[in-house]
């Protein structure tokens, strides 16, 4: 059994769902993707450039994100900044998630000193 | 040269993607590539090697095209068609396995007889091998190809096949004495394809059909094969409305109100058309009853056939009445 493939598998669907909420939670304040990317990477938050820039224009159809190009800068750029209803859903989701991680991960310790 | 690079990248990467938002994906991609060359070689010149290396760290352009367009989650047919389309496709092929050999046994059989002659085994069963080979897989092929663009035209505009999808229209646990076995459907929707298959290619067959005429011992055909044939709109739609009839039971597979009312809609127009088929095409030979009884009988040996075919339909309707309340009575 090949349980390299399956832990990475796993591993690419427990971040899916998270990177878009830590993706929300850093556009409080208008971002470009590299620099997001950078940001992601200095809090041991791994994200690759062709993964977070799909992301971010996905986030936007769906109307959780907007975008503005920036052109007075030597390099025009976009930024992102949350919506409000962006902002909503960020909310709910990290109230979700705050109790559902504590929750986990009190089972996952307890079965670890179980060992 | 960079530039040539890049930009041929961007390009690949976008040229399929819907034109409105194509350039500004372009430009947003433009900055990103220089971002990131900017990070690797600061104020160096960026050399080739540079550029493919961090080109080939985002990602082949049509992996890169797919994240944009969301193209990695889509698929022709997905989880919620998927059983059913690997059902149906397993049902098909079965269905012509058997079907073809079959057809291609009667009307190879019926046309060696026909010509004559003296074969060999080997030849004889090469010739019906190589002929339903050849059958099989142009029609599966067909077939398959039908299946498929239905499920995904099913797919595409998601259409909803679950109809148990409200909690409370969620079917009660059948009783086992309820279920359908999908095998009766299967057999009998098989069956009918069969039986349209040979008559429509071999009409020829209709003719192996005789009585023995008592007084003078010649035979006579049951069926007249033309009238048979120019009604060929009438068993086509007798042979939709059976396999309707069967695809109630496959697909609800329970004796309930549902299967019945289906049931008696599909068995009453199966009746209507009968008639009308039955009084517009002679199918029986007129002589019928007097080589049968050697005496002038005044009656439509027509009204022979369609007494069978209502029996029958009433027989169906009539089990599956009965089934279906003592059903819903039991729930």
């Amino acid at each position: 059994m090949n349980c390299d493939e399956i832990v990475s598998g796993l591993i690419l669907e427990l971040r899916r769902g998270t990177l878009i909420v830590l993706v929300l939670s850093q556009l409080q304040k208008p971002m470009y993707g590299y620099n997001l990317v950078k940001a992601l990477q200095d809090k041991n938050i791994p994200i690759e450039a062709n993964t977070l820039y799909p992301l971010m224009r996905r986030l936007e159809t769906q109307g959780l994100l907007k975008s503005e190009w920036e052109t007075s800068e030597a390099k025009p750029r976009k930024y992102y900044t949350i919506t409000t209803d962006g902002k909503t859903v960020l909310d709910k989701v990290t109230a979700h998630w705050l109790t559902f991680s504590s929750n986990v991960n009190e089972l996952l310790e307890v079965n670890n000193n179980e060992k | 040269m960079k530039n040539d690079l890049v930009e041929r990248y961007i390009y690949a990467v976008t040229r399929k993607l819907p034109a409105r938002s194509r350039d500004d994906v372009s430009a947003e991609l433009k900055t990103l590539i220089d971002d990131m060359i900017d990070q690797r070689c600061g104020v160096v010149t960026p050399t080739q090697k540079d550029i493919t290396v961090i080109l080939t760290e985002l990602g082949t352009p049509s992996e890169l095209f797919a994240e944009y367009s969301g193209d990695g989650k889509k698929s022709l047919i997905g989880p919620p068609y998927y059983t059913s389309f690997i059902f149906i496709m397993k049902i098909v092929f079965f269905a012509f396995l058997g079907g073809m050999f079959i057809y291609n046994l009667v009307s190879f059989t019926s046309s060696s007889f026909s010509q004559g002659g003296e074969f060999s085994y080997l030849s004889i069963f090469s010739v019906f091998l190589f002929g339903f080979i050849k059958d099989f897989v142009s029609g599966i092929i067909i077939a398959f190809g039908i299946v498929t663009i239905i499920f995904a035209i099913f797919q595409h505009f998601k259409v909803n096949i679950d109809f148990s999808y409200n909690l409370r229209d969620l079917p009660d646990v059948p009783v086992k004495k309820d279920t359908i076995h999908k095998s009766e459907p299967i057999a009998s929707i098989v069956f009918q394809v069969l039986i349209a298959l040979i008559i429509f290619t071999v009409p020829s067959i209709l003719s192996l059909v005789k009585i023995r005429d008592s007084s003078n011992a010649s035979c006579v055909n049951v069926f007249d094969e033309t009238a048979f044939m120019s009604g060929w709109f009438f068993v086509i739609l007798l042979v939709i409305l059976g396999i309707s009839r069967d695809c109630v039971d496959l697909f609800i597979g329970r004796y309930c109100k549902k299967t019945m009312i289906y049931a008696v809609v599909l068995n009453a127009a199966a009746a209507i058309v009968s008639v009308i088929w039955l009084s517009l095409y002679q199918i029986i030979t007129p002589q019928f009853f007097s080589v049968l009884f050697s005496a002038d009988i005044n009656l439509n040996p027509n009204f022979i056939a369609l007494a069978i075919l209502l029996f029958a339909i009433s027989v169906d309707t009539g089990v599956v009445i009965f089934r279906s309340l003592r059903a819903e009575r039991r729930s």
